[in-house]
């Protein structure tokens, strides 16, 4: 903005592009999104509410409820391979018998994704000021909470149907049987235990689904709860002491 | 183009051996375990400085079959 004559004066509004905003792609544009934000409403700059538009706001619950199950996805693969490793089942490298760094490391492949998000999220909460940040980090949390709970209950009972209805003794019997002169008959009474020991991992695998969406879910939460309070009430004091004006 | 045929220096054998000698080390303890994390870690860098999620997707896929499969695959190939 240009004053009087020729000098330039300075104002603090930052003035923004009246268009709507590029929509986020996928969680991590999501959160540099909800950054950039962050950044506007800090300084003070007026955002109108509409600025966010209604396909903005059902993008982000979108997105948070796409990286929640493709989450699903990762931990319900991953999670009876899990239990397989830890009761020797399944081989892990190679061997049935893992080492410490074995268990760890299928614990990582397992929760990994999961912890990622978590971090992700847990990070986002300190921008939880502003009316469009919240909005946008609202719209993402309840799209991922919303896909958190949907994806524990279909994998329960997708390794519950598994459990009961598909992997029974007779069903195995009768589908090893049509391959005998492919595997042997030796090796189907090998195959046939074997994959009866692995089904015994099912109902724990639920339980690890339960587990992701919780940490999924609580970890968030604590963090908005208790680190978004200290950064608003932060900016209340340097409002106070004459720091910044917020409006 | 005969100077790049490989079994022009060596013999089948020979040839055999030393891909067996490679892969049974890289298939192998120490070695399997470390391509398994440096492939996952290469997932990470990849989503989080690349931000490319596809490419990602195939390096966490690379350190499952690694961590899981090839191990099974040398039970196979070499018993």
């Amino acid at each position: 903005m240009t004053g009087k004559g020729n000098k330039q004066e300075r104002s603090d509004t930052i003035v923004t592009n009246s268009s709507a905003p590029p929509l986020p792609r996928n969680i991590i544009s999501a959160i540099s999104q909800i950054q950039q934000y962050y950044t506007l409403e800090k300084k003070g700059s007026e955002i109108p509410t509409d600025f966010l538009t209604l396909e903005g706001t059902l993008d982000f619950w979108f997105i948070g409820f796409k990286t929640s199950l493709i989450d699903g996805i990762v931990v319900g693969i991953m999670g009876p391979i899990m239990l397989g490793v830890f009761r020797r089942y399944i081989p892990i490298f190679g061997t049935f018998e893992p080492n410490f760094f074995d268990r760890i490391w299928s614990l990582i492949m397992t929760f990994g994704l999961t912890i990622g998000y978590t971090i992700f999220l847990s990070s986002v909460t300190r921008y939880y000021i502003g009316q469009i940040t919240k909005t946008a980090i609202k719209n993402l949390f309840s799209g991922i909470f919303l896909g958190a709970f949907l994806k524990a209950l279909l994998l329960v009972i997708f390794y519950h149907t598994l459990y009961y209805l598909i992997i029974t003794p007779r069903n195995v019997f009768t589908v090893l049987n049509s391959f005998e002169k492919v595997i042997g008959p030796k090796n189907i009474e090998l195959t046939y235990y074997w994959i009866m020991s692995c089904r015994q991992v099912l109902p724990g695998a639920s339980v690890v689904a339960i587990v992701s969406s919780i940490i999924l879910i609580l970890v968030p939460v604590y963090f908005m709860l208790t680190k978004a309070r200290k950064v608003e009430k932060k900016l209340n004091n340097a409002e106070k002491w004459g720091f910044f004006n917020r409006n | 183009m005969d100077w790049l045929d490989p079994l022009k220096y060596i013999t089948p054998s020979q040839y055999d051996s030393l891909w067996n000698y490679i892969l049974r080390v890289l298939l192998d303890g120490f070695w399997m375990r470390l391509f398994a994390v440096a492939t996952f870690g290469t997932s990470l860098w990849v989503l989080i400085m690349r931000r490319n999620i596809a490419a990602a997707s195939i390096f966490f896929v690379i350190s499952v079959f690694i961590t899981y499969i090839m191990g099974i695959l040398k039970y196979f190939l070499w018993r």
